[in-house]
């Protein structure tokens, strides 16, 4: 008989949090078979639309045909079966949409399929409208297909983030409060603590602790929005930075 | 187009915040505890204090019974984690040996939890070189000062082998002393190592040396002689020296 003995790691607390399921693990575990997961993979598809039509926009297909383009590849995304044969670039939904919109827009022939099937399958409500609207807002630069598809997904990720906690702020009557102290954040003191008390009514203790509570609760729910579209709880730190890198090649 | 609070625009396509989206992501980063060295208990970070092109900086409270207050400057420049602490490990040791009053010690280097490597220091409130001429009428005696020390301590690095790598007027901090101002060079060896983490280009010690010593030069004769572009050094300098009655 053999003894086993667990790894250090699974029994570690870091090991506790390792199977914890993110939306993301949860679509790829059943490859979007069971209703749950292809619900979620849909939930994702539909945040994070915009970056997949930008990187169709950039790669010079005109506007009709970004968003026939985009709409088709959606479709075939949200197809039974599609991520079972998807299997590269699955550890996060950021690499695996991307990897699949370059081999989409390779296959012709599966672009075209795609437009003549769907009456079975979710469709991504999609606002190409809006979308072409923040195109025609993007930097007129050089920027390649792949360098706005991962810059559009990091400002969608904070935006995400930051809409659900401006939310939060809204329904518990404190949206002007949350206003006011997001430019507190970083530590910087764009006003001092105590006129923003004189205007505010508050004490700068009160202002402080404020300050605080926001931040940390700005940060649970931007790694909340990231953890959704990794494997794994523990991969969140790993994809803050690549985004961080992302941001800092900006000119 | 308005502007974050650390100066960079933020693009207009994004939900309401007055911050970019850099400072936003370092913001969920941030570590919430870091650990001590092997035999000392680990330190609680209490907020952001400044922020660079390589990460950003946090003071840190040492354990209950210890007063004193350290920065904790987590690296966010792409750098092999490893190699960036070995690098800054040597420097560090080099530092401690060389006790120069002018060039604090560097606590600990190593990587937090999730891998990012971090330099910790003793906290050092002052205003930096730049904050310390702006807002105080400094004479020519205390820039002259100012100016040996900063040279002085720049030799005695570089005698030992060790280039600061990111000599400029912030990476200085004044402390006033009954021996004149005091100037304290921060960061010292920090760009060095993540370079080398980096992989980056065989840098002989002379051109790293040649780095070091064109930024002194711009210490120096920018923000101590007020050497403005398209001014002759000599007219600065002959300015400096030059005989007033309020000197005599």
């Amino acid at each position: 008989m053999y003894a086993h003995t667990l790894p250090p790691r699974m029994t570690s607390e870091r090991g506790r949090h390792r199977f914890a399921t993110t939306r993301w693990s949860l679509v790829i575990a059943a490859a979007g078979l069971s209703p749950g997961s292809a619900g979620a993979l849909a939930e994702l598809c539909e945040a994070y639309w915009y970056p997949a039509y930008a990187y169709v926009r950039r790669s010079g297909y005109s506007v009709d045909d970004a968003a026939d383009l985009t709409q088709a590849f959606f479709t075939r995304v949200l197809e039974k079966g599609f991520l079972k044969e998807a299997r590269p670039e699955r550890g996060r939904f950021r690499s695996f949409l991307l990897a699949s919109l370059r081999h989409f827009i390779l296959n012709e022939r599966d672009w075209k399929n795609a437009r003549k099937r769907g009456g079975d399958v979710l469709h991504v409500p999609i606002d190409f409208g809006e979308g072409e609207d923040r195109y025609q807002r993007e930097p007129p630069d050089d920027m390649t297909p792949e360098r706005i598809y991962e810059r559009r997904w990091t400002l969608d990720v904070i935006n995400r983030a930051i809409t659900r906690l401006a939310a939060k702020y809204t329904a518990s009557g404190r949206h002007a409060l949350f206003v006011r102290l997001t430019p507190y954040l970083t530590g910087d003191e764009p006003q001092s603590y105590a006129a923003l008390a004189a205007s505010t009514g508050s004490s700068e203790n009160a202002l402080r602790q404020a300050v605080h509570r926001l931040r940390k609760e700005f940060r649970a729910t931007l790694r909340e929005t990231i953890a959704e579209t990794v494997e794994s709880g523990d991969d969140v730190d790993d994809e803050l930075r690549y985004l961080l890198r992302v941001i800092a090649r900006e000119p | 187009m308005s502007n974050c609070t650390c100066g960079t625009e933020i693009d207009s396509d994004r939900a309401a915040s007055e911050l970019c989206a850099a400072c936003l992501l370092r913001l969920a980063l941030e570590p919430r505890v870091i650990s001590g060295s092997s035999d000392e208990a680990p330190v609680r970070i209490l907020g952001p204090v400044g922020r660079g092109p390589h990460g950003t900086v946090y003071l840190a409270a040492r354990p209950d019974d210890d007063p004193q207050l350290v920065t904790v400057k987590v690296i966010e420049a792409a750098t092999d984690a490893r190699l960036f602490c070995q690098r800054l490990t040597s420097t560090a040791v080099l530092l401690d040996a060389l006790r120069h009053p002018c060039i604090p010690e560097l606590l600990h280097v190593a990587t937090t939890a999730s891998g990012q490597p971090y330099v910790m220091a003793t906290y050092i409130r002052g205003p930096s070189l730049r904050d310390f001429i702006q807002a105080r009428k400094v004479d020519v005696a205390d820039r002259a000062i100012l100016a040996g020390r900063l040279c002085s301590a720049v030799a005695d690095l570089h005698e030992r082998e060790i280039v600061h790598g990111s000599l400029k007027a912030t990476n200085v901090i004044v402390l006033e002393s009954a021996n004149g101002p005091m100037p304290l060079l921060l960061d010292t060896g920090i760009v060095p190592a993540i370079e080398h983490g980096a992989g980056g280009p065989g840098v002989t010690s002379e051109a790293r040396d040649e780095r070091d010593l064109h930024a002194l030069i711009g210490l120096v004769l920018g923000d101590l002689a007020g050497l403005v572009e398209g001014t002759e050094p000599a007219a600065v300098l002959a300015d400096m020296f030059a005989p007033r009655p309020d000197r005599a």
